[in-house]
């Protein structure tokens, strides 16, 4: 009984639908009042990032693809998101920090980058200092800052699966330059069907320093074992 | 297999960024399949006009691409192309004619990747059995037929694209039936008699679907 009393609180499916509208009316002050509500009754950012944040993007593309929302509708959604992102960013930096440093980029052409950057905030969150470089980053620009930054960590993200010849390219560079570097992969080309599944297996036998992690949870797993 | 930035015969900037083949006979080959399609189905340049024609060639020239990839891949894009083109008013139906225009037109082009080619055929194979697990070969054919008769004619080939329509509706694809038919049979554009039609035509298709789920394992 104590254990139900206590458990943390989640995110309820009519605060989910009033976001996901508000989120496609593009009532961008709504979606921010929902999610400092969702915060403020100590509901974990794990939770609002995954299923709030993220799952009503994930909305938008089956939406979109239903031919129920524009595409104009989508890019409202996706700026939208990105703002709010940066809206809870300093509550997660408030966080202490220790000396280990992660960068995070998305392979060239890649254009998703809302899931790359929850990655980056989510080590944030765990006490790393964490650099975001966003969508489509070149891989020379990507060597110069792991020289810069000396990261114990490098995590590419990848959506499309038809971009792996360049995430290649980009893994046969750094593990050249960087052979003890660690590498983490994740991205939604990975996640749901055999090919994402046979495509990871691959590039894991292929890279010795890459792991995949499928969600959030398992890199919450890895940050607060390391 | 390149992305392309610079100008090239088969880009079409609506549909965004992604593979297009780079080897010219590949890209001549794309777009004889394309040119066969409308021929095939006048209802591509009728109702979408250029941009149809344009997402066509893009299209294609995508799944050119993918017969480089593991037959995994290939049909997971196939499947879910198809359903966004089936949700915008674009049978799965007409898919499968596309691969096999492709695999066709590729496979002359270039022979030494038949191989490779013969992938874009098992992904349609994969459609053409999810389209007959709702309506019988020899079923669609009999309600084309009779469409045909009762429509007094008018546009080649659209009694198919409803009946289509209806198999992709019983594969879940809810806006299969709606957005082909808010212009396949709509009154501004169609004769009385050609709506009538195309109203008992899918009627008497989603009959036969429902049975087929009645009759399901
Ligand atoms: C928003 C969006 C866009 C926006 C992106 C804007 C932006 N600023 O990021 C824009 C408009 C640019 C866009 C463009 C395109 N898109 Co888009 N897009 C989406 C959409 C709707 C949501 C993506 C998103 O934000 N997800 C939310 C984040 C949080 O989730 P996530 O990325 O999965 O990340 C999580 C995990 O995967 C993991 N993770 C991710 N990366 C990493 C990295 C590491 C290291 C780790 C540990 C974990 C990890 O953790 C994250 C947090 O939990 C998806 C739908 C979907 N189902 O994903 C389609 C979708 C991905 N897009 C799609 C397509 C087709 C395209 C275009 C090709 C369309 C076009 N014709 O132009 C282009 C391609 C652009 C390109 N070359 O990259 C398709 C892809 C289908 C396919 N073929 O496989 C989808 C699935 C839409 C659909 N339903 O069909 N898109």
């Amino acid at each position: 009984m104590t254990a139900v009393l206590s458990a943390p609180p989640s995110i309820e499916n009519a605060c989910y639908r009033e976001y996901l509208k508000a989120l496609l009316e593009g009532d961008r002050p709504r979606c921010a009042e929902v999610v400092q509500e969702q915060l403020a009754r100590g509901v974990s950012l794990k939770k609002v990032y995954l299923d709030l944040i993220q799952q009503a993007m994930y909305e938008v593309g089956t939406l979109w693809e239903r031919n129920a929302v524009s595409i104009a509708a989508e890019h409202l959604a996706s700026a939208s998101t990105e703002l709010l992102l940066a809206q809870i960013y300093p509550q997660i930096f408030a966080q202490p920090h220790k000396d280990r440093r992660a960068i995070i980029a998305c392979v060239p052409r890649e254009l998703h980058q809302i899931g790359a950057r929850m990655v980056a905030d989510f080590f944030e969150l765990h006490g790393w200092h964490s650099f975001s470089l966003g969508a489509n980053t070149p891989t020379a620009a990507l060597v110069s800052m792991i020289r810069e930054r000396d990261p114990d960590v490098v995590g590419l993200s990848m959506s499309l699966l038809f971009n792996r010849p360049h995430l290649e390219a980009m893994l046969d560079e750094i593990s050249r330059e960087f052979p003890t570097l660690e590498l983490f992969l994740g991205g939604r080309a990975f996640t749901g069907d055999d090919a994402g599944r046979q495509a990871r297996e691959e590039l894991m036998q292929r890279y010795q320093k890459l792991v995949y992690f499928e969600s959030l949870n398992e890199l919450e797993d890895y940050l607060t074992n390391v | 297999m390149l992305d392309i930035s610079a100008p090239h015969s088969l880009f079409n900037a609506e549909a965004g960024s992604h593979p297009l083949p780079v080897d010219e006979r590949e890209i001549a080959a794309v777009l004889r399949a394309s040119r066969r399609c409308y021929q095939a189905q006048p209802y591509f340049l009728e109702r979408y006009g250029e941009r149809g024609e344009a997402f066509t060639r893009s299209d294609g020239g995508y799944l050119a691409t993918l017969a480089d990839h593991p037959q995994s891949h290939v049909d997971s894009q196939v499947i879910w192309l198809a359903r966004i083109l089936a949700n915008r008013g674009i049978p799965r139906w007409l898919m499968e004619m596309h691969l096999d225009l492709l695999v066709t037109e590729l496979t002359a082009a270039v022979p030494d990747r038949a191989a490779e080619y013969f992938k874009l055929h098992c992904a349609a194979q994969v459609l053409r059995e999810e389209r007959l697990a709702a309506i019988s070969q020899s079923d669609f054919d009999a309600l084309v037929a009779k469409f045909d008769s009762a429509s007094g004619g008018g546009l080649k080939g659209a009694g198919a694209l409803l009946v289509a329509a209806v198999c992709d509706e019983y594969c879940g694809l809810a806006e299969a039936v709606p957005s082909l038919v808010g212009w396949l049979g709509s009154p501004t554009r169609f004769s009385p008699k050609w709506c009538v039609a195309a109203t008992d035509t899918l009627a008497q298709a989603r009959r036969l679907a429902a049975q087929s789920r009645a009759d399901a394992p």
